[in-house]
Parts: C-alpha cells; sequence; structure tokens
C-alpha cells in the first residue's frame, strides 16, 4: 500500500519537489580578454605621449594590415598576437628608418565562458623576445592581454 | 590548505560517532542505499549533460554518516570546438538527524559534507582566428582536481516499508581547484560550473533501508 501517515513531511517532501533550482546566472559572450597587444608611444626626455606615422605593420603568419598609413599613432591597440603560437613577431616600417621589429613571447589557455559561446584565448605572461633600436627602450606595462588595459607596452622615443 | 581541511573533516567525522559511543550509544542502526532520480531525468532530457549518484547513509545514534558517489560528464560543442568533462565526483560528511526517535525512520537532517573530484577535461577542434587562420585545437588534460565543503540539509520519508524518498539541498562553500596550464576549468563534476561561487543544487532520490542491528524500543521514562 502505498501512502503517507505522515503528512507534514510528505507535504513538504511533495512542495520541494516542485522546486527548481534554477540559479544559474545568464552568461554573455563578452569577455574581458582578447588577443590584441596594445603598445604606447612616450617620449623618452619629457615622458608625455609621443606619436609615429607607420609606412607599414606585418606580423609574421598573417596578410593583414595593421595600420593606416595616414595617421599618426600614439597608441597602436590592435596588433593581434599568434594564438596558434607562444610567440608573435612584428615588423614596422617607418619613413627614414631600417625595418624594426619586436618579437614577443607569451604564454596563452583557453577559457570557455558559457556553453554557447566560443572559447575565448587568455594571453598573459608577455615579454620581449628580441627588439630593434625603435623599441631599446621600453617597459612592458601589463603582462595580460585584457581590454581594460590602456596598453602592455610603453616606448620611449627619442 | 586542502590537506588540513581533510583532516579536521575526518577528525570531526570520527569524533561525532565516538561521542556517542562514549554514552554508550555508538551502534550503527540501518544503512539506507538509493540513487538520485532526478539525475537520471536529467540525463534523459539534456544531451550535454549525464550524471548517476548513488547515495548511502548509514543511522549512527542520532546522526547520519553520508557517503555518495557520482560520474558526471558534460559534453557540448560550440561552432567546430567540442568540450568534454567527465570525472567521478565523492562525498563524505554528517547529518544531525532531528527525528532520530521518528518511529518511522523519517529524516529531517542538516549536515556537512566534504567533497571532492578528479576529473578530465578535453578540447578539440579548429577555432577560427581571422588573423592566423584555422587553428587546430587538441587540448587533453587529465590530472584536474577539486574539493569543496557543502552545507547540508533535507528529509527522507518513509513511503512504504523499507522505501523512502527523499531530498537534499546544498550549499557549496569554499570550492578549490587544481586547474591545468592550457585550457580553464569550465565544469567541475559534482559541483558545475567553475566560475560560480557559492551554489545551490538539489539531490531528489529513492532510498531503501537495510536494518543492521535491532534497535532497542524506546522505553517511556519512569514515573
Amino acid at each position: 500500500m502505498f501512502c503517507f501517515k505522515n503528512r507534514f513531511y510528505g507535504g513538504i517532501l511533495l512542495i520541494m519537489s516542485y522546486l527548481i533550482v534554477s540559479c544559474e546566472p545568464i552568461n554573455d559572450c563578452n569577455s574581458e580578454y582578447n588577443q590584441f597587444l596594445k603598445i604606447a608611444f612616450f617620449n623618452k626626455t619629457t615622458g608625455e605621449a609621443d606619436s609615429l606615422a607607420f609606412e607599414k605593420i606585418s606580423a609574421l603568419g598573417t596578410d593583414s594590415a595593421f595600420h593606416n598609413s595616414d595617421k599618426q599613432y600614439a597608441i597602436l591597440d590592435s596588433l593581434p598576437l599568434n594564438t596558434n603560437l607562444n610567440s608573435t613577431t612584428f615588423t614596422f616600417e617607418l619613413e627614414g628608418f631600417t625595418a624594426q621589429s619586436i618579437i614577443i613571447n607569451y604564454k596563452k589557455s583557453f577559457t570557455i565562458i558559457d556553453e554557447s559561446c566560443s572559447p575565448v584565448v587568455q594571453i598573459y605572461d608577455i615579454s620581449v623576445a628580441e627588439k630593434t633600436d625603435l623599441f631599446d627602450s621600453l617597459e612592458i606595462a601589463h603582462t595580460l592581454l585584457n581590454k581594460n588595459n590602456a596598453y602592455n607596452i610603453k616606448v620611449y622615443l627619442d | 590548505m586542502p590537506i588540513i581541511l581533510k583532516y579536521i573533516w575526518i577528525s570531526l567525522m570520527l569524533c561525532m560517532p565516538l561521542w556517542s559511543m562514549g554514552q554508550g550509544k555508538f551502534m550503527p542502526k540501518a544503512l539506507r542505499v538509493g540513487g538520485d532520480l532526478s539525475y537520471l531525468a536529467i540525463s534523459a532530457y539534456d544531451s550535454t549533460a549525464e550524471k548517476y549518484e548513488l547515495n548511502v547513509d548509514v543511522a549512527v545514534h542520532r546522526f547520519l554518516v553520508a557517503l555518495d558517489y557520482g560520474i558526471a560528464h558534460k559534453n557540448f560543442t560550440i561552432e567546430q570546438l567540442s568540450h568534454y568533462s567527465k570525472g567521478p565526483y565523492f562525498r563524505v560528511g554528517i547529518d544531525y538527524n532531528l527525528l532520530h526517535k521518528d518511529p518511522r525512520r523519517n529524516a529531517l537532517f542538516f549536515g556537512l559534507r566534504y567533497a571532492w573530484t578528479n576529473f578530465s577535461d578535453e578540447l578539440k577542434g579548429v577555432r577560427l582566428d581571422t588573423y592566423y587562420g584555422d587553428q587546430f585545437i587538441q587540448l587533453n588534460e587529465t590530472s584536474k582536481s577539486a574539493f569543496w565543503v557543502e552545507v547540508a540539509g533535507g528529509l527522507k520519508v518513509n513511503i512504504w516499508k523499507g522505501l523512502f524518498l527523499g531530498y537534499t539541498m546544498r550549499l557549496k562553500l569554499f570550492m578549490q581547484t587544481k586547474s591545468g596550464h592550457d585550457l580553464e576549468t569550465f565544469y567541475i563534476p559534482g559541483y558545475g560550473k567553475s566560475e560560480q561561487n557559492t551554489p545551490v543544487s538539489m539531490n531528489y532520490y529513492i532510498l531503501y533501508r537495510i536494518p543492521l542491528f535491532k534497535a532497542k524500543p524506546i522505553q517511556p521514562p519512569l514515573e
């Protein structure tokens, strides 16, 4: 015979059986992490922001252009690091200079924000492996690539 | 820190029945064995999740020693990438039964659990990179682990002979995870999404009570 003699506890059990625990937060797919390195230029003497005009900026492994040749840049904020590798080489061409290059080393890890969102690559521990004259005087400001950071590398120009 | 917590927990588990034993009341009265019904339903309708859980409790004086073993899989595909987490999890704990004198052996309880899991995490497929082309990913991290503490409370109601229905509500706290380097942990078996700080979950289960030693009938107090 199937019956509840103890109606009080049976009642609680029935009520609780209808309880649906759905407290999981709803995620959007926006992440604070991205693959873009930001380089800011400063005057070595005054310490104030400076700017440069580039003829060409390229990266090993892609034909994409990362600059507008008509523009003076105080901050290069869209230099994509190669998430296939742990190193990216950028080459900068400026009028009156030989081609300048910088090799950035880094670590990466994949993060899943939500089941409906593409995995995000988190790039951290960035360091400069090699550099030419233009980048002779530089400082790493933030080792993690984060949308909220104004820049990751400070380059001081003579 | 995890080791210290583990030892504190084991000490607490041992002490509580021993306190009872000191008063001559330590005798495992019965064993309740069962499984989680809601997880079977989840596995049936949610194609990304598969969970199975066995629940055991041993009645010792006014306490219930709780032991749970579960297996959880989480598998989903995003664009061209598939993610797969799987592993067993365990819970050990003690509950205080407010109805320990109830002749129908119902239990209204609250208590604590120590839970842990060893699991693997996998991400594989192709990721589209606008600048550098397709990225082929094959990450398989097999030695991840996590532990946490649960504050639990619930009810076990006798419905027929030795058969019980019940639920446990769990508040999960202090989760610590040992993650890999290349793939951040998204899902932890037995815990849920790793980003949640204090998730709440429910178990609905069916249990069968097996008496171990016949308890002495409760004597009315002498006048």
